[in-house]
C-alpha cells in the first residue's frame, strides 16, 4: 500500500513529463488514488458545510480532486492545506493535501493520533474558521508562554514597523505560533560541573601534565612510567607537575597520592560513572583552562582521542607528547592499541613520541611512510632498571651461577599476548625441565586461559610478586619469555640483572637487547622446537650462558641505567619545561 | 524619560553596529537602529551612531558608502579578532556602549529602555534585552523561527553550571563603558577553538563582577540560519567554544558577589 501509494502521488511531476499527460490530470488521478488510499481522510460532510453545495460542489469528493484541492481548500476539519503549505514550501508545485498524503503513512493521517505539524491557519475571510488544536507542546514552561503572550502585543507593534526591512518577521499570526514555542530551559551537562571540580583541585599553573589511565599495575609500560615521575620529580621539584587521570579504571584512591610527589587529580573523585564523551569534555576543558605547557598522554585513551580530535588546537599552548611501545596485533591480526589507531593521524599536532625501543620507531617509518621531519619526533628513551637510588648500577648486578637444575623462570605480566600457550608447548616438549611462573594478571585485560596449569605437572604458578628481590634467582638456570607483541619488555631487561641466561623472541624491540651474544634469540612466538634447543643449549654448556649473561649485563648498564635515561630524557627538544627546573 | 542634562559633549550612548558580510542586509539594520535612536532622542538622550567595518566585503562597502545616513560615522577595523567590538569601543565616546550584529534588528524601545535603566543605576553594569526573535530566512519557509526569554545574572553555584554550558544571552547588548575598559573582548581564536566571544566575554564579565540586567518588555531580532542558529553565529550549540575564562575558577560552593538585582 504505502509503496503503490509512494509510486502514485510522489514523483508525480515526473510521471506527467515521462507519460506526456497533463501535469493536472496526473494530479486528480494521483489524488484521487490518495485518497482511495487514506479512507475517512475526506470529510464530506465538513466540506459541504464549509464551501456549500453549490455547482459541482453538490459532490464534495470529485469538486475537491477536479477543483478544490489546487484552490487550497481543506478537505477535513484539522487539515489545513494554507497552512500545510506555509510550512512545507516545497508543496507548492502541487496541492499541499496530496504532498501531505504522499509524505505520510495511512496510520498517521489521524487527528487524534498525529495533528498536522503546522500551527492554527490565519483567518480565511471566506469560510469560518477551521477548529484547530492548539500547537503549542505541552512540556514548555507555562511562565514563559505567559510572559510571552504578555509581550506579544508590544512585540507585534514593534514588528509592524520592521516588516518591510525584515520580512520574515511580519507579524501574522503565522510568526506568533511560530515564535510561541519557546524553548524549553535544558539542564547542563555533567560535565560541566565535573570540570570546575576537577580545576578547583589542579594546580592554578600548570607547567607539565601528565594523562594516567592507571598506576597501580604492574605492567612494564607503568614501572617505565613510575621511572619517569621520578625523573619529573626531581626536574621539576614541588611546582608546576601534575597528574591527571581521565580514564573509569584509574586505580589510585586520593588517600594514597602522596608517594607520588605532585597533585593527581582523577576524574573518578567526582563521577566515577562519567561517560566516555562526559571525560573527553572534562579533559579538554581542563587543558584549556590549564594550558600546559608540556602535556604527555601516557597511555590514557581519553587523552590520545583528544590528541587525536582536537591536537591542532591544544598544540597551539600545549607540547603534546605520548607514548607508543608496539605495533601490536592480536588474534588473527586485529589491530590494537594506540600504534595503530591514534599515532597516524595525531603526530602531526605532536611534539613528540616517545618509545622504549627503536624497533617501533622503523615500524613506524615503513608502516606509515613519516617524512624525516616526522621522524625526528620519534624518540626512543630506554627504560631504566638499574641504578635507580644513585648506586652504582653494576653492582646491582648478580653473576650467573648455575643451579645444577634444569628449572626456567618465566617472569611477565599474565596477559594475552604473553602466550603462555607457547610455554605450555614448550613445557610438554621438555617433562624434564621445571617451570616457574611468576606475574600477575590485570583486571581488565582479556583473561587468559590457564586451565592448561593442572595437566602440565612441570609448570608451577606463583601469581604476583612484590618486587624483584622475591624472585629466587639461585634456583633457576634460565629465564625463559614468551609472547607475541612487545616493546622492551621490562622483566627481560630484569631477568639479564638477575643473571639468568635468556631465551625470547624475535619481538618488537626484544632483539634490540638479545641476539647471539648476549641471549638466544628465537626467531618468532611460536618457535618451540628453537625454544627447546636454546634451553637444552644452556643446560649443556654453563659456561657459554654465563658469558651471554655477562654480555647482557654490559648492555644493561650501557642503556639501561638511570643515568642514560636522565640523559636521553634531557635531550628530547620540548619535553622538560624549564621554568621551574631544579636540576 | 532623561533625568537632567548631560555634561559636555560626551554622548549618552553609542550605538556600534558590526558590519562586515551583510550588504543589503543593513538597511534593516540601520532603519532599525534610527528606530531606536530616534526614540531614544525624543526622550533627550544623546545617541552617537557608529558602523565598525570588518573585511572587505564589497556590497557592504557599497551599502555603506552609497546608501548610509550621512549621520553615521564609519569607521573600519583592523583584523583584531573580536569583529570590530573593541575598534567600536576605541572610536566610539558614548558613556555607554552598545552593539549590533549587522542584518539584526532592535525593537524601537531598546535605547530608551536601557538609557531609562542605567539612570536609575549607579553601577556598571550589562543590560540586555528581554525577548529574541529568532528568524530564518524566509517566512514561507518557517523555519529558524525561536524565540527566548533572557533574565537578569545570577552567579548561584547552579547558575554558573548553565552559563557554562551554553551562553544565556544574545549579541545583543549596551554597557558602560567601564565594563568594556575592565574586561575588553577576548579575541576569538578559530586555530583554537574559540568561536563564540560574546558568550566568552559574558562569563569573563561576570567573573569580574558585572551583572547582565534584562530591559523589560525590549526585544533583539536576530537573523538565523534555517536551523535557528544566528548568521552571526551558524553553529550548533554543541559546536560553540569560549577560551579560558576565571569563571571555570570561581569557587564551587559560592556564589561571587554581583550587585543586587532589583
Amino acid at each position: 500500500m504505502r509503496r503503490w501509494r509512494r509510486i502514485a502521488v510522489t514523483p508525480f511531476v515526473a510521471l506527467s513529463r515521462l507519460a506526456g499527460l497533463p501535469q493536472a490530470l496526473v494530479v486528480t488521478l494521483s489524488l484521487s488514488v490518495a485518497l482511495a488510499l487514506n479512507p475517512g481522510f475526506f470529510d464530506a460532510r465538513h466540506y459541504r458545510r464549509r464551501y456549500g453545495t453549490k455547482g459541482l460542489r453538490r459532490f464534495p469528493r470529485l469538486e475537491f480532486v477536479l477543483n478544490g484541492a489546487r484552490r487550497l481548500r481543506d478537505p477535513n476539519e484539522w487539515f489545513s492545506q494554507t497552512r500545510y503549505l506555509e510550512h512545507h514550501p516545497r508543496a507548492s508545485t502541487i496541492p499541499p493535501v496530496l504532498h501531505y498524503l504522499a509524505r505520510h503513512k495511512s496510520s498517521q493521517i489521524q487527528p487524534a493520533a498525529a495533528p498536522p505539524p503546522a500551527p492554527p491557519a490565519r483567518p480565511d475571510a471566506q469560510a469560518p474558521p477551521p477548529v484547530v488544536a492548539a500547537a503549542a507542546p505541552t512540556d514548555l514552561p507555562p511562565a514563559a508562554l505567559e510572559r510571552f503572550d504578555a509581550l506579544w502585543p508590544a512585540l507585534r507593534d514593534d514588528l509592524h514597523g520592521l516588516r518591510d526591512v525584515a520580512n520574515q518577521i511580519t507579524p501574522t499570526t503565522v510568526v506568533r505560533e511560530r515564535l510561541r514555542q519557546v524553548r524549553p530551559a535544558s539542564a547542563p551537562p555533567a560535565w560541566i560541573g565535573i570540570a570546575r571540580q576537577a580545576l578547583a583541585d589542579l594546580p592554578a599553573r600548570v607547567d607539565h601534565m601528565l594523562l594516567l589511565p592507571w598506576m597501580n599495575i604492574s605492567g612494564g609500560a607503568e614501572r617505565a612510567t613510575k621511572r619517569l615521575l621520578e625523573a619529573l620529580v626531581a626536574h621539576y621539584g614541588d611546582q608546576g607537575l601534575c597528574i591527571f587521570a581521565p580514564e573509569h579504571v584509574f586505580d589510585v584512591p586520593p588517600g594514597e597520592r602522596a608517594i607520588f610527589g605532585m597533585p593527581i587529580v582523577a576524574i573518578n573523585d567526582y563521577a566515577p560513572k562519567a561517560d566516555f564523551p562526559t571525560r573527553l569534555a572534562v579533559l579538554l576543558r581542563v587543558l584549556v583552562e590549564s594550558k600546559p605547557a608540556v602535556l604527555h598522554c601516557g597511555n590514557s585513551l581519553v587523552g590520545w582521542s583528544a590528541i587525536r580530535e582536537y591536537g591542532t588546537m591544544l598544540a597551539r599552548d600545549s607540547k603534546l607528547f605520548a607514548n607508543i611501545y608496539s605495533d601490536i596485533r592480536l588474534f588473527d591480526g586485529v589491530p590494537v592499541g594506540f600504534f595503530w589507531q591514534f599515532f597516524p593521524e595525531a603526530l602531526d599536532a605532536m611534539t613528540g613520541v616517545i618509545t622504549d625501543n627503536q624497533t617501533v620507531i622503523d615500524r613506524a617509518e615503513a608502516h606509515f611512510g613519516y617524512l624525516p621531519e616526522q621522524m625526528a619526533k620519534l624518540h626512543p628513551l630506554p627504560t631504566p632498571v638499574i641504578g635507580l637510588d644513585g648506586a652504582d648500577a653494576r653492582a646491582e648486578l648478580r653473576a650467573f651461577r648455575d643451579p645444577g637444575i634444569a628449572r626456567s623462570l618465566w617472569l611477565s605480566r599474565i596477559a594475552i599476548e604473553k602466550r603462555l600457550d607457547v610455554l605450555q608447548r614448550i613445557a610438554a616438549a621438555l617433562p624434564e625441565r621445571e617451570f616457574a611462573l611468576y606475574g600477575g594478571r590485570v583486571e581488565q585485560a582479556t583473561p587468559v586461559d590457564l586451565n592448561w596449569l593442572g595437566e602440565q605437572p612441570n609448570v608451577t604458578l606463583h601469581g604476583a610478586f612484590a618486587d624483584l628481590s622475591a624472585i629466587p634467582a639461585d634456583r633457576f638456570d634460565s629465564y625463559v619469555f614468551t609472547t607475541s607483541a612487545e616493546g622492551m619488555p621490562i622483566a627481560l631487561l630484569e631477568a639479564a640483572r638477575l643473571g639468568l641466561p635468556i631465551v625470547a623472541p624475535d619481538v618488537g624491540g626484544i632483539g634490540e637487547f638479545i641476539d647471539e651474544s648476549t641471549g638466544w634469540l628465537v626467531s618468532g612466538p611460536e618457535a618451540i622446537d628453537e625454544y627447546v634447543a636454546a634451553l637444552r643449549a644452556i643446560r649443556s654448556d654453563p659456561a657459554e650462558a654465563g658469558r651471554r649473561v655477562a654480555a647482557a649485563q654490559e648492555r644493561l648498564v650501557e642503556r639501561h641505567s638511570r643515568a642514560r635515561f636522565e640523559q636521553v630524557l634531557h635531550a628530547i627538544p620540548g619535553y622538560l619545561h624549564g621554568r621551574h627546573a631544579a636540576s | 524619560m532623561k533625568p537632567e542634562a548631560t555634561a559636555g559633549d560626551i554622548p549618552d550612548l553609542s550605538l556600534v553596529v558590526l558590519a562586515d558580510r551583510q550588504g543589503t542586509r543593513l538597511h534593516g539594520t540601520i532603519t532599525a537602529a534610527m528606530r531606536a535612536i530616534g526614540q531614544a532622542r525624543a526622550a533627550g538622550w544623546s545617541v552617537e551612531p557608529l558602523v565598525v567595518r570588518s573585511g572587505d566585503d564589497p556590497v557592504t562597502g557599497r551599502w555603506l558608502a552609497v546608501k548610509l545616513d550621512p549621520a553615521w560615522r564609519v569607521v573600519t577595523a583592523a583584523a583584531e579578532g573580536t569583529g570590530g567590538r573593541m575598534a567600536g569601543v576605541a572610536a566610539c565616546r558614548g558613556r555607554l556602549v552598545g552593539f549590533m550584529i549587522g542584518g539584526d534588528l532592535c525593537s524601537a524601545n531598546w535605547l530608551s529602555g536601557v538609557l531609562d535603566a542605567a539612570a536609575r543605576r549607579t553601577e556598571a553594569c550589562v543590560w540586555r534585552p528581554e525577548g529574541v526573535v529568532s528568524f530564518g530566512p524566509d517566512y514561507m519557509g518557517g523555519t529558524g523561527y525561536a524565540f527566548d526569554l533572557q533574565s537578569d545574572s545570577s552567579l548561584d553555584p547552579a547558575a554558573i553550571d548553565r552559563l557554562l554550558a551554553r551562553h544565556p544571552y544574545s549579541s545583543q547588548l549596551v554597557a558602560s563603558r567601564a565594563v568594556f575598559d575592565a574586561v575588553p573582548f577576548p579575541s576569538a581564536d578559530p586555530s583554537r577553538g574559540w568561536n563564540d566571544l560574546d558568550w566568552w566575554w559574558t562569563c569573563n564579565t561576570l567573573a569580574a563582577g558585572f551583572a547582565h540586567r534584562i530591559v523589560p518588555a525590549t526585544f533583539h531580532y536576530q537573523r538565523a540560519d534555517a536551523l535557528g542558529q544566528p548568521l552571526s553565529l551558524p553553529l550548533p550549540p554543541e559546536k560553540r567554544r569560549i577560551g579560558p575564562s576565571p569563571l571555570w575558577r570561581v569557587p564551587l560552593e559560592t556564589t561571587p558577589e554581583l550587585a543586587p538585582v532589583d
